[in-house]
């Protein structure tokens, strides 16, 4: 198997989502909010 | 699993060498006159995030159950930018937005305990006598 190189970019502080929003999915940043669909995907 | 390996170590980023990157480069500048806790309209700049009130005195019209959700709303924004925060201590924008939101938090948590009762029994005020125990209780839905 060869070998990976990962990068992850750096997060700035921007795209805040409102708080409720960010309560329910987990993070006020929608920079960061990436549901797991499981193959789903929304219309 | 042993828990004194959960030691402060692990958090090095924070103090020592360190390796953060000055962000305020690289974050929005949302306000050109940071540094003042309130904007031209003498309201906090982030409480549109919070609820869609432009004023905090609107949170004392509202009833148990809602101020308890802004509570737990807000707390919970406060934590995740704590989150960030920890890797970026140098972001003014962050520190600015988390100072604000820990203002407004401490708002509707006076407000709330003033209203309500207590909800941290360190808080109890005992001018009236004990009122810790005479609140509805959790599992009674808290009287909501």
């Amino acid at each position: 198997m060869p070998i990976a190189m990962a990068y992850v970019p750096w997060q700035e502080f921007r795209n805040l989502d409102n708080f409720k929003n960010g309560y329910n999915a987990g993070t006020i940043f929608k920079d960061l909010n990436k549901p797991f669909m499981g193959g789903r995907h929304l219309k | 699993m042993n828990c004194m390996n959960n030691n402060r170590n692990s958090f090095s980023m924070n103090n020592g060498n360190q390796t953060n990157r000055d962000c305020s480069a690289n974050c929005r500048n949302t306000n050109s006159n940071s540094g003042s806790t309130f904007n031209s309209n003498g309201n906090f700049k982030y409480l549109n995030y919070v609820c869609s009130v432009n004023n905090v005195s609107a949170f004392e019209n509202m009833p148990k159950c809602q101020l308890m959700e802004h509570l737990q709303i807000i707390s919970f924004a406060i934590d995740d930018l704590r989150l960030f925060i920890d890797t970026h201590p140098n972001c003014s924008d962050a520190i600015e937005c988390i100072n604000e939101l820990m203002q407004i938090r401490h708002l509707i948590l006076k407000l709330y305990t003033t209203k309500f009762g207590p909800i941290y029994s360190y808080f109890v005020d005992t001018d009236d006598g004990w009122d810790w125990n005479s609140s509805p209780l959790p599992w009674t839905k808290g009287g909501m």
